[in-house]
């Protein structure tokens, strides 16, 4: 026997955009009048009833508005007047609930298809990994053309002006961090890049103001580095890591304007299977690109499937069985964030938003403090070659470190560690062991958590 | 014949069964909780005590005896520095011989405080740089250990500045006094001295108890295990690769010719100009032999690497490393000083040190870490 007008506190649940059912039992005596529902506060409206039955059963539908946020609590105040005007109240409190729980792997569907879509970071990723692949071919010993970098940097004709094996609409130029562009940062390196490529391809080797090649001792490959023996192809990849990917995670699809509270997170965006804010969280996920799975540690065996930034993640992860976890952290916020958002749970969101600013810099500065115990390390060995090559990683996973605007270190500390604990002047050949150190102490400063794992990185 | 193939078979057959009994044992005690009525536990190795004896009978003692030998060569170099002559010169050289000598018996100890002021690069990479060398003295600046002037410092430096290629002792002296660049010169030795006494300090300060305490971190309970970060782990990966890369390859191996096409590189021999690279590469593996052996410089026998093997059951293998390693030193005995002379007169002899070298590297890096369930973490391939 549902509760009848009698005074009883109903407490009813729903996720939003679905209609939940509220029984009533009407008991009047003198039998039924009238029956008004009043939704907080608001003035009452007549809700149809058999008018001068003195027991009935009347379930009500009420509609959580999909635009509702979690939690939210609606009250429903049932009014039954009887035919000599006696009123018996009843509140029904109905709370929005979780839609979903957090999936075990970032899989989100709607209707039975997925919701989610980041096809166009992966092509920028694709992108960049044949700008890589192209400044490698000067590490061998070929000459590059600053205009091909250009091409495919502007991606010119959808195509990269047929560098590119596959064809575009996305560009990896006009995401990247503005005042790198106004700088012409990467254009300056494209040309130096190319004019250097025409020494080493002429067997000019690499000395201290000279660019040419380097050795690196184990391989017996070489690599191609400026005339402060800083490695292009490290530069050029591991610079658009930074002011590409993470710039666009940082200053574009984790701000306000792509998933702050105002943005549209109930109708689908026209034609798809997503809302806007849903979409945006996406695209920050597809900025880092790992497995769908991922998690820590991440067996080896299954080492190809992450990329770029996830694969560095996952060099941090798991180092000498200390566990940084960074690929669990990283996950779980981006599964937790996105959950959230499907559920409407803004607070929560912004909650792994945070965790996300501060994650994403952690396997930036992780990973420059392993290329700083790298070069270290090589350095032991007597291995210039190789410490060239760790050290220009080690610049610019620092160098990343630039691009938040809850950045952890300021710039003028970072430049400090950049341009001369690696070496004074901007000089790699400067570069002692006692600066490298310096630069690692002050990174674990800023970052506590690596502290525990610092020599195993 | 017949017989050495029996003999093989009886032994795999026991250490087949030996496994068994082992898997047996370890399978019980991890599954049941302990029972009054139970065997005790097995007996498991000192590995602490072998800790604590490699590290304060034989690292500690090593570090202060390398300490003192540089305080020594600083104090040489500076007589020699303060009045350069033929009489202040071979106390000098001596001096950087002694230091070399006890440099032998750290350098494989490259982990904690060595690792972290990359030493074994900054004192003593080789072959030197002496077109370095030379810019340097003329230029008057430079920084000392700087990727630019790693194989222009340390010993290998000091050894073409009070050696010279070929000269008399007078035309050392020369370049000392009557040069036009005689006072940098003087100035770029002693810098060179202090520069490794700088380091050593730091590394000695470092392991000292009194000090950074690495010893401590070495010797303390959470690094008492075999996994990557412990202590044992660090220490073989350290001994093993220095083993492999430095003594085999650096020292014999590479002025050979074995990792340039056969062709012999005698100026990349360590003591290229004072001529003694036999007698550092013999130390350096009678060194590394004590500590497989858990013996002191001074012939204590202690508990190693070898009484481990001994423990669970691997003294086959054990005493393979210690004829094995007793043969690579008995066969760098067979090569004369200097090796650019040996390498000139018959490189075979020295190619067939390095191989003999190689059997030790697969008994050490292979068999070894895996019965001490240690993993070798450095790799000789690079990551992209």
């Amino acid at each position: 026997m549902p509760p009848g007008l009698s005074g009883d506190m109903l407490q009813v649940e729903g996720p939003r955009g679905t209609t939940v059912s509220i029984p009533l039992a009407l008991d009047a005596e003198a039998g039924v009048k009238s029956l008004t529902l009043a939704v907080d506060g608001g003035g009452p409206t007549s809700l149809s009833v058999t008018t001068g039955t003195m027991q009935a059963n009347y379930t009500h539908s009420f509609d959580i508005p999909g635009a509702t946020t979690l939690g939210t609590v609606f009250n429903l105040v049932f009014t039954l007047t009887d035919e000599e005007d006696a009123i018996t109240r009843v509140t029904a409190m109905v709370t929005t609930t979780k839609s979903i729980d957090t999936p075990s792997t970032y899989e989100f569907s709607r209707n039975g298809e997925t919701s989610v879509s980041y096809s166009g970071q992966i092509e920028r990723l694709d992108q960049l990994e044949a700008i890589k692949a192209y400044i490698k071919t000067a590490d061998g010993g070929a000459v590059v053309s600053e205009q091909v970098f250009l091409d495919m940097f502007a991606n010119t004709g959808g195509d990269g002006a047929g560098n590119f094996t596959f064809t575009s609409t996305k560009q990896l130029k006009d995401k990247t961090f503005v005042p790198d562009l106004d700088a012409q940062l990467f254009e300056d390196m494209f040309a130096r890049a190319a004019a250097a490529s025409v020494d080493g391809n002429a067997g000019v080797e690499a000395t201290n103001g000279t660019a040419g090649l380097i050795v690196r001792e184990n391989s017996g490959n070489t690599v191609l580095v400026d005339e402060n023996g800083r490695e292009f192809t490290q530069f050029i990849e591991k610079g658009l890591m930074g002011a590409v990917l993470y710039n666009q995670i940082y200053n574009t699809y984790l701000t306000d304007v792509r998933i702050g509270n105002d943005v549209e997170n109930f109708e689908l965006s026209e034609g798809k299977n997503y809302t806007a804010m849903e979409h945006h969280w996406d695209e920050a996920f597809g900025y880092w690109d790992p497995p769908l799975d991922f998690t820590s540690p991440w067996p080896s065996e299954r080492g190809s499937e992450d990329r770029f930034w996830s694969h560095y993640s996952n060099t941090v992860d798991n180092v000498n069985n200390g566990l940084l976890g960074t690929n669990s952290l990283i996950m779980t916020a981006l599964k937790e964030g996105r959950t959230a958002i499907v559920n409407n749970d803004l607070a929560a969101k912004d909650t792994q938003r945070d965790v996300l600013y501060g994650a994403f810099e952690l396997v930036a500065a992780g990973t420059a403090v392993h290329y700083i115990n790298d070069t270290i390390g090589f350095l032991g060995e007597g291995k210039t070659g190789e410490a060239f090559h760790v050290l220009s990683e080690a610049w610019a996973f620092t160098n990343a470190l630039r691009y938040s605007p809850q950045r952890t270190m300021d710039l003028g500390e970072l430049e400090t560690i950049m341009e001369t604990d690696f070496g004074s002047d901007g000089n790699f050949w400067n570069a002692t062991v006692l600066g490298l150190n310096t630069a690692k102490s002050k990174i674990v400063a800023a970052f506590p958590d690596l502290a525990p794992v610092q020599d195993d990185l | 014949m017949k017989t050495q193939y029996r003999f093989t078979y009886l032994a795999l057959l026991a250490v087949g069964l030996m496994f068994f009994g082992i898997a047996c044992d370890s399978a019980g005690d991890n599954e049941e909780p302990l029972d009054p009525m139970d065997p005790p536990p097995v007996e498991t190795f000192d590995r602490a005590g072998m800790l604590d004896n490699v590290a304060n009978n034989i690292i500690l003692p090593a570090y202060a005896a390398f300490q003192e030998s540089t305080d020594a060569l600083q104090a040489a170099v500076a007589a020699f520095a303060g009045d350069p002559t033929a009489a202040t010169l071979v106390p000098a050289q001596d001096a950087l011989k002694a230091t070399r000598m006890a440099w032998q018996e750290v350098s494989m100890f490259q982990f904690g405080p060595a690792e972290s002021v990359a030493l074994r690069g900054v004192l003593n990479t080789y072959p030197t740089n002496t077109t370095q060398i030379n810019d340097n003295i003329v230029a008057g600046s430079y920084t000392l250990g700087s990727i630019q002037n790693i194989a222009a410092g340390g010993f290998p430096a000091m050894d073409y500045l009070l050696h010279g290629e070929g000269l008399t002792p007078d035309e050392i002296v020369a370049q000392f006094t009557s040069d036009a660049d005689a006072s940098a010169r003087v100035q770029y030795l002693t810098d060179n001295v202090d520069f490794v006494k700088s380091n050593t300090d730091f590394v000695v300060q470092q392991w000292a108890a009194n000090g950074g305490n690495y010893v401590g971190t070495f010797l303390s309970e959470d690094n008492g295990g075999t996994d990557v970060g412990s202590s044992l782990g660090q220490l073989i990966n350290a001994v093993v690769l220095h083993f492999e890369r430095f003594t085999r390859d650096g020292k014999i191996g590479i002025p050979a010719g074995v990792r340039s096409a056969g062709v012999p590189r005698p100026k990349a021999t360590e003591a290229f100009y004072a001529g003694y690279s036999v007698e550092l590469a013999k130390a350096n593996l009678e060194s590394i032999g004590r500590l497989f052996s858990g013996v002191t410089a001074a012939g204590q026998d202690g508990l190693g690497l070898e009484d481990n093997l001994d423990f669970i059951e691997q003294g086959a293998l054990a005493d393979d490393i210690v004829t094995t390693l007793q043969e690579s030193i008995t066969a760098i005995e067979g090569l004369s000083d200097p090796l650019k002379a040996q390498i000139d007169d018959d490189v075979n002899k020295v190619v067939a040190t390095f191989t003999k070298m190689q059997e030790l590297v697969v008994l050490l890096k292979v068999d070894m870490t895996s019965f001490l369930g240690i993993s070798i973490t450095y790799q000789d391939t690079d990551g992209d």
